[in-house]
């Protein structure tokens, strides 16, 4: 089972498809959440999610707006489609008749 | 500031992988973050990466087993040298007077110790450089940590008498309450104790690493290259 910060990766790498690098990932999640994603959190959840299979890296082009440095270029596997699709089902079968909004509380049953 | 703190950031990406350190600053230049905050992600970075080097356990065994004892002891032994050299130190400077040097017989003696000494301050940072570099061949990955730990005990650490005194190593505490005339003034007790520890241990230890390191990412490339 995927962790919720591995999830948001793997979603923002799918989204941005052939685009998606470090920095535009971590731009889509901070976008998405309204908080700040550090670069710790997003370089070390990569290697996890690479090293369990779900994604793969490589090095791209350098570019002048990074200063000529390349960058990492991220590609979901199948493997990781299928996890963050499990994931997703899990929390939408768990969020059913649950209404947050109606009551903050979380008396909701 | 901004310009000392981006400087700062690369400085401490040094400890990451070549690949990953472009990737990172090439992020953090195309997000346009601040200084501040390019350093702060940098070394949040840095201190999970060495995090995650010491969830095995073999990392604790080396310093438990390497760093620590050999932080303790060169510590011990730079003292004990720092103290006999202060009180030659302090024999010299406090007795000096023009009478003293058209003695044939004080410059026999001035000639004998300052060879005496000099070798002795020779082999501690050979030795120191050795140890730098066996501790940077072994630590690898986990060398920032690992030279950290080592400063820290070199000139905190103290070590327990283990018997050293029979190979003419005292503890500090013994030559300050025996020669109180001399370790009253504050740069024979500290200035003079951290210089030399500074000078002939940590200066060596730390270019010792510094070559293992470079021998280390030569071998790493050279495997990539046939591989």
């Amino acid at each position: 089972m995927l962790g919720e910060f591995e999830y948001l990766l793997l979603t923002a790498a799918v989204r941005l498809g052939e685009n998606a690098y470090g920095a535009a990932m971590r731009q889509h999640i901070e976008a998405a959440t309204g908080g700040r994603c550090s670069i710790g959190a997003l370089y070390t959840t990569l290697d996890r999610l690479e090293g369990k299979g779900l994604v793969q890296t490589r090095m791209g082009d350098p570019t002048p707006a990074r200063g000529g440095r390349p960058k990492r270029m991220v590609r979901v596997t199948p493997q990781g489609i299928q996890a963050a699709a499990d994931f997703y089902k899990a929390v939408t079968r768990i969020s059913c008749g649950v209404a947050w909004d109606a009551n903050p509380a979380g008396n909701t049953l | 500031m901004i310009r000392l703190s981006w400087w700062l950031a690369e400085a401490v990406s040094q400890v990451l992988e070549p690949g990953e350190r472009e990737a990172v600053l090439g992020d953090l230049a195309e997000s346009g973050e601040t200084g501040g905050r390019a350093l702060c992600d940098v070394f949040g970075l840095v201190a999970r990466r060495q995090a995650s080097l010491w969830i095995d356990w073999r990392p604790w065994v080396a310093l438990v087993g390497l760093v620590a004892p050999l932080g303790i002891l060169f510590g011990l032994v730079s003292r004990s040298m720092a103290g006999t050299s202060a009180i030659y130190l302090w024999l010299y400077a406090s007795n000096w007077d023009g009478g003293i040097a058209e003695s044939s017989a004080f410059w026999r003696l001035l000639v004998y110790y300052a060879t005496a000494f000099s070798l002795r301050y020779l082999t501690l940072a050979c030795c120191s450089w050795s140890t730098g570099f066996a501790l940077g061949f072994v630590s690898r990955d986990r060398l920032p940590a690992n030279a950290l730990l080592f400063g820290l005990l070199l000139f905190f650490g103290e070590a327990p008498d283990a018997g050293l005194t029979r190979f003419g190593v005292y503890p500090w505490r013994d030559f300050a309450a025996a020669n109180v005339a001399v370790f009253s003034h504050a740069f024979y007790r500290v200035v003079f104790p951290l210089t030399m520890e500074t000078v002939l241990v940590l200066i060596p230890s730390l270019w010792g690493m510094r070559h293992a390191m470079r021998l280390v990412k030569r071998r790493q490339l050279s495997k990539e290259i046939h591989t």
